[in-house]
């Protein structure tokens, strides 16, 4: 066997070259733009029952653990079409990322147009809220929707309710299901018990912990029911085995993998399956499964009574044994960014607008099963979602949180700017930012989404483009001019029914991004495109 | 044999997750669904890393096991009714707890503390710890909140401790010279404390101890036991404490000093002897960021007969058993008319409640009114700790130390203590 080993890895090595550099066209089909996971099936499962606790326990002690034993490749998300975008699913709808979006719009969120005011009174008090940290309760309007709602609590008034309704509408805006969720004030005459509903004990207990307004109204977040009949939960990782659609492993879906960027932005430490909803959407013989995020309160600087879980919120899980156990033995010599000296914090948003922020080193309160595959691609396409957010947006956002003071939406604004530049400067310059390939009269176009978004000046962008036709063979082809935060070049002339065009893009001493390789064949139109990938810099064609 | 182990390892490995497999294979995991365009290829790489798998195949099953008991158990629970982030404690009125105590030189103690709350105003404690016939320790308290700021306490305490090793009394005592015994104990403390300021604690206390004490096993050098060994005594002891300390000191991270000075006046209400009693200690706490800090601390205890009858060997200076006390010798076998330590420990915290502690102490006990103190009658100990965060009966702890001769003597390493109690500090 010994003797034997060197022939057999030889071999396999040999094996392995003659694949390695093939090139890998893209089939002549449709691209995917809807996931087949939206299709109709039936009848409606049994609800999913909680696993929390588990969910927990596994991704604190064992996920990491057993992939490292295993010795897990690393796996590429699976659910990207040939653009190297994700299609719209389940989890996901295309909103901000491909198409420019206005702040009233952004800020509008999941909420019907001109329903961002407190919904008609009277309120029916109608269930208690079942489980989590902040108080509350079910209530009905007057107009009969139902909404649950809840307090801020009496650490950091206002920051809960404002993250809930701001963090909501941000994600919905970035493509995920989330509720209608909207700081509202009200009075306690506007409350009607029902029999159904908690005790008037503890609907006390609820309204003692809400902020009061100056004029002595109560500040709460009222949150849309979302429609659709409720299953339960959904996990990060694996699949649910009775949804009939659920084909991917959710830990290859794209759009859960680069959630963590999006999630990191606003601090959103608990992004786990207790705070996930899936709804089936149909009747009770016919309809689909929709996966919805929900539960925001402890984004946007959520601070601990403990000074020492404070500083450890975003930059350590709930208990990491390995940097545990590194740091006995080290006697606490490994720099960690929990060291630092606790800033004086904001009695609203905590140490949000002022904690140091490292987009890769921030950690949620525990891996759910899907952040810690995030890979570059992935991040990349977050990345280019999050570019799209300019400063006029977060202001309107800010603005649903319906802060007492407005220096504090102001904070607000400038930490979640300096943040998103923190996020695009780590991974919109890994690979390229260059998106949406179009073909114009001959000529290929492409948008920057550097510059279209602010991030980088267009004049002091370089430019370059390649191209091969057929299996290999270089092309000549004229140097891309720009417009209007558009990349385009000519497409050559060339007799082949296959081109690929590398157009790259960087700015000098800034970043050095590799190329965006669109992928063309030749039809009865002329060129059209058939794919697009953007391999990291160096990677040979 | 290597080949069949590694053989048997993959095969098991196979067999384990096949079923697994079998299932994915109904899965969407390759990108040509979406993208229609054939996967990069990868065998080459995936071959290579057949040989890591198989070597760590045992570890993997192992880790798996581990994971599925874990999850049988796990998996059925509900939601939790709060987040671990909650922003306020859940109140609990009835609260069990357990109670482990793992010693050198000691038989495990294994127990129970229940706590009874009204709130934050009015708590009962209960705590025992039992083994076996020969062991068993008590401890009740009830705390009354009455004011901001003022204490009144209630505290009871009964035990009975074997296999102790009274070492003699002085600076040179050593386990060559050990006694051992019984120490059976019961008493009381009627204690009031209050706040003047944050940092600030006076208490006034008073305490009964009955002690009775009584030889075991066959000693080495039977000897004339230590004072009241072979009567007893039942002690009544009134004292004033004062105390302020600047630090959060059940952390790491928090500098300040601290300073405590105490009093008492014990007498032997079954016989004539009469005492005053002295301790001090003083410590100074530099943090060097909000997870470490280097403490120096000195402590002295005093003890002076007032007297002709000397006070129980049991009520005097004694050292052992905890940091700042040299903790790398086990309690209750030296003792002296008089004690001192100086102390320094470097702090660091390695996860939000548990904190990592290196120490090294220099110490001794002497006789009355430290007429023999000399430094080089001091022994030294130096050890490591880990220690939770929170009050003292949520506790969890750790100590492994050394301990040397006196100096004089050698100072060579001659005993090691190690500890590790759940439950309430010790």
């Amino acid at each position: 066997m010994t003797r034997r080993l060197p022939i057999l890895l030889l071999l396999l090595a040999g094996f392995g070259c003659a694949h390695g550099n093939a090139v890998r066209p893209f089939a002549d089909a449709p691209l995917v733009r809807e996931d087949p996971d939206l299709e109709d099936w039936g009848p409606r499962p049994e609800a999913r029952r909680s696993t929390s606790v588990w969910d927990a326990a596994e991704g604190l002690f064992f996920r990491a653990q057993l992939r490292a034993l295993s010795v897990e490749a690393p796996r590429r998300s699976v659910d990207v079409n040939a653009l190297d975008e994700v299609p719209d699913s389940s989890f996901f709808v295309n909103r901000i990322g491909t198409r420019p979006m206005t702040p009233a719009e952004v800020a509008r969120g999941a909420c019907p147009e001109g329903a961002l005011d407190t919904p008609p009174t009277p309120w029916r008090v109608v269930d208690v809220k079942p489980d989590g940290t902040q108080p509350g309760f079910l209530f009905e309007d007057a107009a009969g929707q139902r909404h649950l709602l809840k307090t801020d609590g009496a650490r950091q008034p206002e920051r809960s309710t404002a993250a809930d309704a701001i963090v909501a509408a941000l994600l919905y805006a970035a493509g995920y299901h989330t509720p209608c969720n909207r700081v509202v004030h009200f009075r306690g005459d506007d409350l009607i018990p029902t029999e159904d509903g908690p005790t008037r004990a503890r609907l006390a207990r609820v309204l003692a912990a809400a902020t009061r307004a100056p004029d002595g109204r109560l500040r709460a977040m009222a949150s849309e029911l979302l429609h659709g009949e409720p299953l339960g939960p959904w996990r990060y990782a694996g699949v649910w085995e009775p949804d009939r659609n659920d084909r991917v492993p959710h830990e290859l879906r794209r759009e859960l993998r680069a959630l963590r960027l999006l999630v990191a932005w606003v601090d959103h430490l608990d992004a786990r399956e207790q705070n996930t909803l899936a709804l089936w959407i149909g009747d009770a013989e016919r309809g689909h499964v929709r996966h919805a995020l929900i539960d925001f309160g402890d984004a946007l600087g959520a601070t601990h009574r403990e000074e020492r879980r404070s500083l450890r919120y975003g930059a350590a899980m709930w208990s990491d044994p390995t940097a545990t156990l590194e740091d006995l033995f080290t006697f606490g010599l490994v720099p960690r960014p929990w060291y630092r000296e606790p800033v004086a914090v904001d009695a609203i948003l905590g140490d949000f607008a002022t904690e140091p922020f490292d987009p890769d080193g921030w950690r949620p309160n525990y891996w759910n099963g899907a952040f810690e595959h995030m890979d570059a691609t992935d991040g990349a396409w977050a990345a280019r979602i999050i570019a799209r957010f300019e400063r006029p947006h977060l202001e309107a956002l800010a603005a649903r949180g319906r802060f007492s003071d407005p220096a504090i939406a102001r904070t607000l604004v400038d930490a979640l700017a300096r943040r998103r530049l923190a996020i695009l400067r780590a991974h919109l310059t890994v690979r390229s930012p260059l998106t949406a390939p179009a073909v114009h009269d001959g000529r290929l176009c492409l948008e920057d989404r550097a510059v279209s978004t602010g991030f980088r000046a267009a004049a002091r962008r370089w430019d370059h483009a390649a191209a091969r036709a057929g299996i290999g063979a270089p092309v000549r082809v004229a140097r891309p001019t720009r417009a209007d935060g558009e990349v385009c070049v000519a497409l050559p002339a060339v007799r082949a029914r296959y081109l690929r065009v590398d157009v790259r893009t960087r700015t000098p001493s800034l970043d050095d991004p590799g190329p965006a390789r669109v992928h063309l064949r030749r039809g009865a139109e002329g060129w059209r495109i058939a794919g697009l990938e953007r391999p990291p810099r160096g990677e040979a064609w | 044999m290597t080949r069949a182990v590694i053989v048997a390892a993959l095969v098991a490995t196979l067999a384990v997750t096949a079923p697994a497999r079998a299932q994915e294979r109904e899965r969407i995991t390759s990108r040509e669904a979406y993208d229609h365009r054939p996967p990069p290829d990868d065998s080459t790489a995936e071959a290579a890393r057949w040989v890591p798998r198989v070597l760590l195949a045992p570890l993997w099953l192992l880790a798996s096991a581990g994971r599925e008991l874990t999850r049988l158990f796990l998996e059925p629970i509900g939601p939790p009714p709060s987040s671990p982030d909650a922003a306020e404690p859940t109140p609990r009125p009835i609260e069990v707890l357990p109670v482990v105590r793992l010693e050198s030189d000691r038989s495990p103690a294994v127990g129970v503390h229940v706590a009874l709350r009204a709130g934050d105003v009015f708590t009962v404690r209960f705590a025992t710890q039992h083994w076996d016939d020969r062991r068993l320790e008590t401890w009740s308290r009830l705390r009354w909140r009455p004011v901001r700021g003022l204490t009144l306490g209630l505290e009871g305490e009964a035990g009975t401790r074997s296999d102790l090793q009274l070492h003699g009394l002085g600076w040179s005592s050593a386990p060559g010279q050990r006694t051992d015994y019984r120490h059976v104990r019961g008493g009381g403390r009627l204690w009031i404390a209050h706040r003047a300021f944050a940092a600030s604690r006076l208490a006034l206390s008073m305490r009964v101890t009955h002690h009775r004490f009584s030889r075991e096993g066959d000693n080495l050098r039977p000897r004339p036991p230590a004072p009241g060994f072979d009567r007893g005594a039942t002690v009544a002891a009134p004292r004033l404490a004062w105390q302020i300390d600047q630090r959060d000191a059940d952390r790491a991270g928090h500098g300040g000093v601290a300073f405590e000075v105490a009093v008492d006046f014990g007498a032997d209400v079954e016989g004539d002897a009469r005492w005053l009693g002295l301790r001090a200690e003083a410590a100074a706490t530099v943090a060097f960021s909000s997870h470490h800090d280097v403490t120096l601390a000195a402590y002295a205890a005093l003890t002076e007969p007032l007297t002709d009858a000397p006070p129980v060997f049991a009520e005097l200076p004694t050292l052992g058993g905890d940091p700042g006390r040299l903790a790398g010798l086990v309690r209750g076998r030296l003792y002296g008319y008089s004690a001192t330590v100086a102390s320094l420990r470097y702090r660091w915290g390695i996860a939000t409640s548990l904190d990592a502690s290196l120490f090294v102490e220099a110490g001794n006990v002497f006789g009355a009114g430290f007429d023999d103190l000399t430094l080089e009658r001091a022994r030294l100990s130096f050890g490591v700790g880990l220690d939770s965060l929170g009050d003292d009966v949520h506790r969890f702890g750790v100590i492994a130390a050394l301990a040397t001769d006196p100096l004089v003597d050698g100072g060579a390493i001659h005993g090691g203590h190690a500890r590790l109690f759940i439950g309430r500090a010790p």
